[in-house]
């Protein structure tokens, strides 16, 4: 049986950088909701990730992952 | 002002979607409340009912005094009208996270000027003065965000995208599903070879210019998919710089509302029959909502103005034949391909991007579901009568009063289209990438016009019939 890899850094969804509600969505990209919309199906769960300043989706992975506070 | 949120950490969690997208995205909603629609209206015909008191809408008009007399005499009518609407759109809204008391006095607000738009299309010197519904209610949205601004509390109730996605559910109940396979393959093979060319043609010039790929792809996108959803939807695909995002948003909204204008003009002048110009308008137009603000502009010419030949549903018809099923339904494609490559083959950025067939579910256009259904529930509804009956009963009873509730969704979103432009919050998008996007938007409208007037005439001008 092959041993297990190293666990994988836990998706941007779940971290503390990343942005994706639609409220915060339609505010950082501004006229966004004039001809679209941040609560449409095509954006599925994407977000805006503070650390790299890119537009991601939820599934990405990167190094400077950093969990969300345990509310 | 123009927004500046900043990007600052987030401790809040992060609802999973899922089978939470069923009310947490408007797509969705937009689903149940047409179909609901669309359901009701067939109910109501099964038991000897209609839905036609409730979907009021202005008649023709000479002078103000008959205005006055038709507000009277329907108040009852547009009243409960209004609260349809208002709790349909606001139970919608609140699921999608905008509160019923933030939503409501706007959308009242939205009301109220839509109904004097729609009667402005209706007086019978507004095609004299050009004066057509979606062009007046653009300007005047536009002229107001720019100038006195818009209050604040109106902005809860400026939803376009949630408006024109009902509408289009709506609209399904008018075609007929046979109409829609009949067409559907040519709408696909004529924007599949305009989506095609358009994007290659910016993404090849903005590499040649020098743009980085990510946002080479998600200018090709916005421009030969579906506009502002198409650059987000590649956007978040490819992983593309926040600022990269804003100049495509930027480019693409800026060219759009130039198009809602050009185009109807431009095939008036060329006396094109409205399904032609239907076509052309779903061919080069970039977003939805303006593209119909287009079509129908062009398809009240039919009857009206001299030389235009075709039926006003043709254009408006034409239009999301091509858009939604030739363009719209493919961005999960667009997004999954383009995925893959700037996964493999491009420039790493220091994050791990997943590319998997997923993606094309995940992005694909839910309310598209809706206005297929709509129209195989009609179509099943009409199965069980002989044509002249479809005409004499199910028309009157069912799909024309879907139409009215239909141009009612389409003009609040024209309006709110306007009202949430702000041309200060454009971004400065630099010479190169508006280099690029020209130079896609030149090879769209050309081959569009090529194609809908020259190579496929034939069958979008027999549409109707």
């Amino acid at each position: 049986m092959a041993a297990a890899g190293p666990p994988a850094t836990p998706r941007c969804a779940d971290c503390r950088h990343f942005r994706s509600t639609a409220t915060e969505i339609e505010a950082m990209l501004p006229g966004v909701r004039s001809l679209s919309s941040a609560y449409a199906a095509i954006r599925a769960d994407d977000g805006l990730c503070g650390l790299h300043d890119r537009y991601l989706s939820a599934r990405s992975r990167c190094a400077g992952y950093s969990p969300r506070a345990t509310p | 002002m123009p927004t500046t949120a900043s990007l600052t950490t987030n401790d809040a969690p992060l609802p999973s979607s899922g089978w939470r997208e069923l009310w947490l995205k408007e797509d969705w909603w937009a689903i149940w409340i047409g179909l609901g629609l669309v359901f009701v209206a067939i109910l109501l015909f099964s038991s000897g009912g209609s839905l036609r008191w409730l979907a009021v809408a202005p008649q023709k008009w000479s002078h103000g005094s008959e205005v006055v007399t038709q507000l009277r005499e329907h108040a009852l009518q547009y009243l409960a009208l209004f609260a349809l609407f208002a709790a349909s759109f606001g139970a919608g809204g609140a699921a999608l996270g905008i509160p019923l008391r933030r939503f409501l006095p706007a959308f009242a607000a939205i009301f109220v000027v839509s109904t004097g738009l729609y009667f402005l299309g209706l007086w019978d010197q507004a095609a004299h003065y050009n004066l057509e519904p979606p062009l007046v209610a653009l300007g005047l949205g536009l002229l107001l965000a720019n100038t006195v601004g818009v209050p604040r509390w109106v902005g809860a109730g400026l939803r376009v995208e949630f408006y024109i996605k009902i509408g289009i559910v709506l609209l399904g109940a008018g075609l007929p599903l046979t109409l829609i396979s009949w067409a559907g393959p040519v709408a696909i093979v004529q924007a599949g070879v305009v989506s095609l060319a358009t994007f290659g043609t910016i993404y090849f010039v903005a590499i040649r210019l020098g743009l980085d790929r990510r946002l080479a792809a998600t200018l090709g996108t916005g421009g030969a998919v579906c506009g502002v959803s198409g650059a987000i939807a590649i956007g978040g695909a490819v992983g593309a710089k926040r600022e990269q995002v804003s100049i495509a948003i930027s480019l693409v909204v800026a060219w759009a509302i130039i198009m809602i204008f050009v185009l109807p003009l431009a095939a008036r002048s060329l006396g094109l029959s409205t399904g032609v110009a239907g076509a052309w308008i779903g061919t080069s137009e970039f977003a939805d909502a303006a593209g119909l603000a287009a079509a129908q502009t062009y398809g009240a010419y039919a009857g009206t103005v001299a030389g235009i030949a075709g039926h006003a549903d043709d254009a408006v018809n034409a239009f999301t034949l091509m858009k939604v099923i030739g363009r719209d339904m493919w961005i999960g494609v667009w997004a999954f391909v383009l995925s893959v490559i700037a996964t493999t083959r491009w420039e790493r950025t220091g994050i791990e991007g997943r590319a998997d067939a997923g993606e094309i579910w995940r992005r694909f256009p839910k309310f598209v579901l809706g206005f297929l259904l709509a129209s195989a529930l009609v179509t099943l509804l009409a199965s069980g009568h002989v044509y002249g009956d479809y005409k004499k009963l199910i028309v009157p009873t069912v799909v024309a009063p879907l139409q009215a509730l239909r141009t009612w969704a389409f003009t609040f979103a024209f309006l709110s289209i306007g009202l949430t432009t702000r041309v200060r919050e454009f971004v400065a998008v630099g010479a190169r990438p508006f280099y690029a996007f020209a130079a896609g938007v030149l090879i769209n409208v050309v081959l569009g016009f090529i194609l809908s007037t020259q190579v496929f005439a034939g069958f979008w001008q027999s549409l109707g019939h």
